[in-house]
């Protein structure tokens, strides 16, 4: 208790040193704490704008479908029979919130003057409506059951075909038989997801006109959705013993190893917050160096009369040690408290920030309070404090009483 | 038995390329309770003696021997806590820790002594501020006070955990004429009700005439004697 009383006043009695080192911690956990926020915040909003617009949280396939359905879609399609048995074990499962199937080939969309290869994707319209929440749509409306010749188109496949909503197109595909056929489409819509990639190329259509121009009754998919991202292990974990109880053929796959984009831009920010951790620590490490060092080349003669008084080198070494924590905690701890008010006035401020590379739209600038990083970032500080200032007490510990007490 | 024996006692520094021999042979003893003024020109090699003494300082030969204590056989941390326990110091720039009040200044001997109970060292600080007549300052820093009251403090300090040997070094020098000479009556006055053996260097010449016992350096030598001073006197 002595020692934090003695290292408080000496705080207060440096008072503009020490303002100025808690004022380089302060910013320095502050911008961490901010960054890491924005971080977070960008990988909450995308891995929600992937499961909303593409993956849902888990896809769940006729077993052997992820490493066959290439070189032979068909048998490895999901039966009208299997689909209901998995929607009804699904739709029992708690956190899950909606289950939709998925009918997914490639054709040949455009009319008289226009055609483009196209990823298609036949869709339960009631239910892939709420799946797709994150989709933008552009134009016109929403798939509609009671209109089976309706399509989604892509903003850029709309745009390179030069359809507008009401427009007819002609839709080419192969049957399972190995059999062309088309059906004539009405575009109903065009949508805008986050990825500008898969707007160029995407159409989605009514499943029972997608079947009919596949002349199949199968799915390749039904995608579902949770209530609760992060409950997707325990519905994992549900799925897989209900799915062996009921000796059901599936197989399933998370999102996450779907969303390869979402992976590289988590790995790619994880760098940047890394590197960006990694300079202001080194700043602040030097600031507390620095204020340490100035701090015990002052008081040279104090600790002389200590020592003499017989304090030992240890308790030099714990003094200036508690000083240089104490002022770092304090400004770690300051810095979390400004974070916290930035972030507020920040989120407040409905900025807008420009479309990211491979993405088709902007979105609004939000900051995540994210606890983990406030007491990493704390502790990161008086870890590198406890460092910063161990040098100079060590040194301040050694010095000759007889010298230190010469010291003017 | 004395209670400080110093033996042909030697202590040289380098100064650049030279050698200055700062103590040559030094022996004396000095008697428990005794009450020894150190003098000498500057330069005399007295502040480097009183600092061995006081095991601030290591030495090159001899031996000094305090109590039963053989100073040189000691390690850092034993010659911390021997000070610690035996002996108190009192300087000539008083150095008192400035973010201190009175009260902390004196109780921190306490603390290094292992006196956990706060009311028990409260009230020998109090009772050592009383004897200083400071007790009406106990909560004053010592940038609120005057030159005579922090030499006061720094007295209470030094005796406050009774130590076996108190060491002043030029304890006077900073103060004027009347408030040295209460000062240095106090000191001794409160050293010997605690039965403290103390040495204290001075350049004072009246201090040094008024002295029971003194001892006189030139050069590293014990002036008169050579090299050898005499038993100790006892008074």
């Amino acid at each position: 208790m002595f020692l934090v009383k003695i290292a408080w006043r000496n705080i207060l009695r440096h008072n503009r040193r020490s303002f100025f080192a808690m004022l380089t911690i302060l910013s320095g956990v502050a911008g961490i704490i901010l960054f890491g926020g924005f971080v977070q915040a960008n990988y909450l909003g995308l891995r929600e704008s992937v499961i909303r617009s593409q993956y849902g949280h888990l896809q769940i396939h006729k077993a052997g479908y992820e490493v066959n359905h290439q070189r032979d879609p068909d048998n490895y399609r999901m039966s009208p029979e299997l689909a209901a048995k998995a929607k009804a074990v699904l739709e029992s499962t708690p956190h899950v919130q909606i289950t939709s199937r998925r009918l997914e080939f490639t054709g040949l969309i455009g009319n008289e003057k226009n055609s483009r290869a196209a990823i298609i994707r036949g869709v339960d319209p009631d239910t892939e409506s709420l799946i797709n929440s994150a989709l933008t749509l552009l134009e016109g409306n929403d798939l509609d059951a009671a209109e089976p010749s309706g399509v989604l188109l892509g903003e850029g496949l709309a745009k390179s075909v030069n359809a507008k909503v009401g427009d007819t197109l002609t839709l080419l595909g192969s049957t399972v038989n190995g059999v062309m056929n088309a059906v004539d489409v009405k575009v109903v819509g065009v949508f805008q997801s986050f990825a500008k990639e898969y707007d160029d190329t995407a159409m989605m259509m009514v499943m029972e006109n997608a079947q009919s121009l596949l002349n199949t009754r199968s799915a390749d998919t039904v995608v579902v959705l949770l209530d609760d991202t992060l409950a997707l292990p325990e519905v994992v974990a549900e799925l897989s013993a209900r799915a062996k109880a009921q000796n059901l053929d599936i197989e399933w796959l998370e999102w996450s190893k779907m969303a390869t984009f979402y992976q590289k831009v988590v790995e790619l920010y994880d760098g940047f917050f890394l590197f960006i951790n990694l300079v202001i620590y080194i700043i602040v490490l030097f600031g507390v160096a620095n204020t340490m060092i100035v701090t015990v080349m002052e008081r040279t003669s104090e600790i002389g009369t200590l020592r003499a008084m017989g304090t030992r080198r240890g308790g030099i070494v714990s003094q200036f040690l508690v000083e240089g924590l104490m002022l770092a905690l304090l400004g770690a701890l300051l810095g979390v408290l400004v974070s916290i008010v930035l972030t507020w006035l920040i989120n407040n401020q409905h900025i807008m920030m420009p479309a990211p590379p491979g993405s088709s739209k902007g979105y609004p600038l939000q900051l995540l309070y994210v606890p983990s990083i406030w007491l990493s970032s704390v502790s990161a500080v008086g870890l590198i404090a406890f460092f910063a200032t161990l040098a100079p007490a060590m040194q301040a510990s050694r010095k000759a009483i007889v010298d230190a007490l010469r010291h003017v | 038995m004395s209670f400080i024996q110093v033996t042909n006692l030697r202590k040289s520094y380098e100064m650049g390329a030279s050698e200055v021999h700062a103590l040559r042979d030094v022996s004396l003893n000095v008697a428990e309770g005794e009450r020894v003024f150190l003098g000498g020109p500057s330069g005399s090699g007295k502040s480097t003696l009183l600092h061995i003494i006081g095991c601030l300082d290591g030495y090159d030969g001899g031996s000094v021997v305090i109590g039963e204590k053989n100073v040189a056989k000691a390690n850092d941390r034993d010659m911390s806590d021997f000070r610690a326990r035996n002996i108190g110091f009192v300087f000539q720039n008083f150095n008192l820790m400035p973010v201190l009040n009175v009260t902390e200044n004196v109780e921190y001997p306490l603390l290094l002594n292992g006196i956990k109970n706060l009311k028990q060292r409260r009230g020998q600080v109090k009772d050592m501020l009383e004897s200083v007549g400071l007790d009406t300052h106990a909560k004053h820093f010592p940038n609120e006070l005057s030159g005579g009251q922090r030499q006061r403090v720094a007295i209470a300090r030094a005796l406050v955990h009774r130590p076996r040997l108190l060491i002043a070094d030029e304890p006077t020098a900073n103060l004027d004429s009347v408030t040295g000479a209460a000062i240095m009556a106090l000191m001794l006055e409160l050293s010997r009700n605690h039965g403290s053996t103390v040495i204290i260097c001075t350049h004072n010449p009246e201090l040094l005439d008024k002295a029971e016992r003194r001892i006189m350096l030139r050069d590293g030598l014990l002036e008169n004697t050579g090299s050898i001073d005499a038993e100790p006197t006892n008074h």
